[in-house]
């Protein structure tokens, strides 16, 4: 494990993010989508949820510019982290249990989760007084809020 | 992870995979030399890692995406990039000499094609077993039909279990990568183009079992233990071969002439 992935003074591992310079890339908290959909990108390459990794080296074609999730922050603000050990976990239960496309996509999001020790974010704002076409800019700035520039 | 639509990941660039294939990249859609396979995409992606009828959607929203371009695109920058023509003679000037490339770069002077890729078969060698297994695939896709490709197929079922060897210079290790890892990785690049190209045949023949090959796998796959995945891909291959080669029977077009020189109509 490098040194990135060690935990903070709460014992919290530290989740971090690269992508673009201007701020990380919203969520289309429209698309609601398993675990294994979102990791191998089968609906596309924006969901409901934001992937994050426990070492930025392992993530290093998502953009140029290292990021650092505020885990306290979205933790109490509602907002759902799924450690990297239990999204393994779900994607080998759906490798094991289920049948054709499902595990067929969990079965390959396991060894890119595994490879780039991924975790993800499932957002859940109040999106209910906002038109589905304004969703993707809307979550921009909310989004970021829960990061910081490394 | 945007390198998953990235021309490393596409089936048109047959000799590179997310951890296979240095340097120059050739694109047989675009006829064209791919200098930067990571960093260049068009809207005709057609992703090695699952069969395209898993990833349908994400593909459909990429293809959107890059609608307006005509041809190969910047994957980050969304800019436009220039054709290049392959010149064996610039290659060798410029020290990118790739002898698979190369060949593959050759395609279009060749005739009947399904003969050009009938060369690619056999051996251990993984990189070319990439290469032919995403060369049937996009002869499968440009055809849309499995009559003319059940010949190309069969052969991709008979090396399902080889062991795919790479040397270092085959493989891609980035700064800070560790070589036996990538390796492994190099080895699932393989593994999962040719298990996604049995299960497009399975598609286009009508064969839900071919289609859906990967449940005929118990946990190996699962586990991603290549020793044990070997063993029943050993057992499945016989089963596979004896349908595949059944149907195309069945169909009438399992070899109809004896001496097998004609060319169909279908064929690219």
């Amino acid at each position: 494990m490098s040194e990135s992935a060690l935990p903070n003074d709460q014992g919290l591992r530290p989740y971090y993010r690269r992508d673009q310079r201007d701020g990380v890339s919203p969520p289309d908290l429209s698309k609601a989508c398993t675990y294994a959909e979102h990791i191998v990108h089968a609906r596309g390459k924006r969901t409901q949820f934001t992937s994050v990794s426990l070492d930025l080296m392992k993530i290093r074609d998502f953009g140029d510019t290292d990021y650092r999730l505020k885990r306290e922050e979205t933790e109490r603000d509602g907002h759902k982290l799924v450690e990297h050990e239990a999204l393994l976990g779900e994607l080998q239960r759906v490798a094991r249990d289920e049948q054709r496309a499902e595990r067929q996509r969990a079965i390959q999001a396991l060894r890119y989760a595994m490879r780039r020790l991924e975790g993800l974010v499932r957002w859940n704002f109040d999106t209910s007084a906002v038109v589905r076409k304004d969703l993707i800019p809307w979550a921009r700035d909310k989004v970021r809020a829960y990061f910081t520039r490394v | 992870m945007d390198e998953l639509f990235s021309c490393r990941n596409c089936i048109h660039n047959c000799s590179q995979s997310l951890h296979i294939g240095q340097g120059i990249g050739f694109c047989l859609k675009h006829d064209s030399v791919i200098r930067e396979p990571s960093q260049t995409t068009c809207k005709y992606l057609h992703r090695k890692d699952l069969p395209q009828f898993v990833v349908d959607e994400g593909v459909r929203e990429h293809a959107g995406e890059f609608a307006f371009f005509p041809g190969l695109v910047s994957l980050t920058m969304k800019q436009p990039i220039e054709r290049v023509r392959y010149s064996e003679r610039f290659v060798w000037e410029h020290g990118s000499y790739d002898p698979l490339v190369n060949a593959i770069a050759q395609y279009y002077k060749t005739n009947p094609h399904w003969a050009f890729i009938q060369g690619f078969t056999g051996g251990t060698d993984g990189r070319r077993s990439l290469t032919y297994s995403a060369f049937v695939r996009r002869y499968m896709d440009t055809c849309e039909t499995w009559r003319s490709s059940y010949r190309l197929v069969l052969a991709l079922v008979d090396e399902i279990d080889e062991d795919p060897r790479f040397d270092t210079r085959s493989i891609v290790v980035r700064n800070g990568d560790d070589p036996d890892v990538v390796m492994q990785e190099a080895l699932w690049d393989v593994v999962f183009t040719r298990i996604s190209g049995l299960q497009e045949y399975g598609y286009h023949a009508g064969l839900e079992n071919v289609m859906w090959a990967t449940d005929s796998l118990n946990g190996s796959l699962s586990e991603l233990n290549w020793p044990t995945l070997r063993v029943e891909l050993s057992k499945m291959r016989l089963l596979w071969t004896k349908q595949i080669a059944a149907h195309a029977q069945e169909h009438g077009v399992f070899f109809p002439k004896p001496e097998d020189e004609y060319v169909s109509n279908t064929d690219e």
